[in-house]
């Protein structure tokens, strides 16, 4: 008769000879997660820490003058509201906010009406969703042609409906309007993909009984459709929100912050500090600052989410 | 498409010719650079023009001197009433483009792009433009000079090879072959070359070599941080081609290059 053993007696068998092994074996886990937070850290934590830490120091990227170290000099300089940083804090909160705002409002309208059947909807589709497919470099350029004051089509556009002539891109007071209808043509498709998702999913039974309840359309959308898709929206609009806080590329090709500053954005301001002023300590301490104002932004639409009926 | 004028030999009469040859939108009268960046060094030909200068010999801002008040206002006169309605915005591609199509009247800017005005394959005024000296001012005019050159780093483990390919790239053989397709080069030799001779224009070859004889670097601030005050005097003159008070804007100008100047000149 075999020896009984003790429920949950039962212990792994180990072989003494083989530390290193068993202890590898042990310790697997770490193992397999060790790639990814290499990566992690080399990609993502160390130039975070690496600005913070430039932040304090006042560097042109010379490898003979070394940084001096001014301690917290650079973010006095910001918090007294330098001048070009005034600017360009108005700059990027008046473009982030008029082009998410529209784009949201705009993009939601465009998920509720693809989200019936109607002839041609795939297609209706596939060029609604063609903005965001394409390279913003290109279409930055595309853009600053038909802005052209000389040549481009809108002073065609203008002609047509007898309007004076305008400068266009080259006119302090146009330039952002035009920079937002921009911005608003290529990203709304982004918010009204994710919203479409967001609709495509919600259930049947609430928009049957409202039906037999009587419900006017106007009613359904804004008692039941709006609030369950509602996570779906603030979720859209956070995306597009960190985006639009750090939008760079359309606004370099495109006016490269001009006429004089009246389209620098906050990223433009840091880029033109860093890599045209050469001033990186500077520069570091205006990136921490924009890195909480996006953390701002998104808090405050964090508190829009609820999502219940 | 001179109509009977002469070319001018002051700025007033550059002012006046562009003012009979303004025909938009088909055709402007006088183009030039605007946008931030690059608006300070076409500027500065008005500047020198009349007697004012980047600073002073002890390192003060003097562009918001009379004589910069005076440069700017006659900078902004010309490119708001007989310049293209891009001025603002306009940086070397944008005023050549235009030049190119034929609809700029007059442009002041690089002796090397002759060559590309004269291209068939490229311009529509092949053939049919002049040149002319770049107009003095009451002061006289400064002719600018800016010219790419050549450095060897100090930190360069290859000195030997870096100091070998500069004797072959400044060699006159080389040189030869860039200036006779338009980069104009340093040489005097070259300039009395019969070959590059008879491919410009008369007119053109007699104003380029009499400038760059007399010519100086004068077109960018002589101070370490010269782009970030190029950039701060652009601000002031895109802001006075939008319409605001050109005084008020190149004060606010020169009280910035002072703090970017005690912030990055070594104390004298």
């Amino acid at each position: 008769m075999a020896r009984p053993q003790r429920l949950g007696a039962a212990r792994p068998w180990r072989s003494p000879a083989h530390g290193l092994g068993d202890w590898m074996d042990r310790h697997i886990i770490w193992f397999f997660i060790l790639p990814a937070a290499i990566f992690l850290l080399a990609v993502v934590a160390f130039p975070v820490v690496y600005t913070v830490w430039l932040s304090f120091f006042r560097w042109s990227g010379s490898a003979t003058a070394p940084a001096t170290w001014v301690g917290l000099a650079n973010y006095a300089d910001v918090l007294a509201l330098d001048p070009g940083f005034r600017n360009a804090l108005w700059v990027t909160i008046y473009f982030t906010g008029v082009s998410v705002t529209i784009e949201v409002i705009l993009g939601v309208g465009l998920a509720q009406l693809l989200n019936r059947e109607f002839i041609g909807k795939g297609l209706a589709r596939t060029l609604l969703l063609l903005p965001i497919a394409g390279t913003p470099v290109a279409l930055s350029l595309v853009w600053r042609n038909m802005y052209n004051p000389s040549s481009g089509i809108f002073v065609w556009f203008a002609d047509l409906l007898m309007l004076p002539p305008q400068r266009w891109i080259a006119d302090a007071n146009m330039v952002m309007p035009l920079l937002i209808l921009f911005d608003v043509w290529q990203w709304t498709p982004l918010i009204m993909l994710i919203t479409l998702a967001g609709l495509v999913s919600l259930p049947n039974d609430l928009y049957e009984a409202a039906q037999i309840d009587g419900a006017s359309p106007w009613q359904v959308f804004w008692r039941i459709t709006i609030p369950l898709v509602r996570p779906t929206i603030v979720a859209a609009a956070m995306l597009r929100l960190m985006d639009s806080l750090k939008t760079f590329d359309q606004i370099y090709v495109t006016t490269q912050g001009g006429p004089g500053i009246a389209s620098q954005t906050l990223n433009l301001y840091i880029f033109e500090q860093a890599f045209q002023y050469l001033n990186f300590g500077y520069a570091s301490a205006l990136l921490v600052v924009l890195f909480f104002v996006i953390l701002a932004g998104n808090l405050v639409l964090v508190t829009q989410r609820r999502g219940q009926l | 498409m001179l109509r009977g004028l002469a070319p001018p030999r002051t700025l007033e009469e550059l002012e006046a010719a562009a003012r009979r040859l303004h025909s938009p939108p088909s055709v402007f009268g006088f183009v030039s650079r605007g946008r931030r960046t690059q608006a300070p060094y076409s500027w500065s030909h008005w500047l020198f023009a009349n007697g004012g200068s980047w600073a002073t010999p002890d390192g003060k801002p003097a562009i918001n001197a009379p004589a910069g008040i005076a440069a700017t206002e006659q900078y902004v006169r010309l490119l708001r009433n007989y310049g293209d309605p891009g001025a603002a915005d306009a940086g070397p591609a944008e005023v050549q483009t235009l030049f190119l199509q034929g609809r700029a009247a007059m442009i002041l800017d690089a002796v090397s792009w002759a060559g590309l005005f004269s291209d068939p394959a490229r311009s529509r005024v092949a053939g049919r433009w002049a040149a002319t000296l770049a107009p003095p001012g009451p002061a006289g005019a400064t002719y600018e000079l800016w010219a790419w050159s050549l450095a060897i780093s100090p930190f360069s483990d290859k000195q030997r090879a870096a100091w070998l390919f500069v004797q072959w790239a400044t060699s006159k053989e080389i040189q030869r072959t860039l200036h006779l397709r338009s980069f104009p080069m340093p040489r005097t030799s070259l300039w009395n070359d019969a070959e590059w001779k008879a491919m410009a224009e008369p007119g053109f070859y007699a104003a380029a070599l009499a400038q760059v004889q007399a010519a100086r670097p004068i077109g960018h601030p002589p101070f370490i941080a010269s782009p970030e005050i190029t950039d701060v005097v652009g601000i002031a003159i895109n802001n006075a081609l939008s319409g605001r008070n050109i005084r008020t804007e190149l004060d606010a100008a020169a009280g910035r290059m002072t703090e970017v100047i005690e912030r990055t000149e070594p104390r004298r």
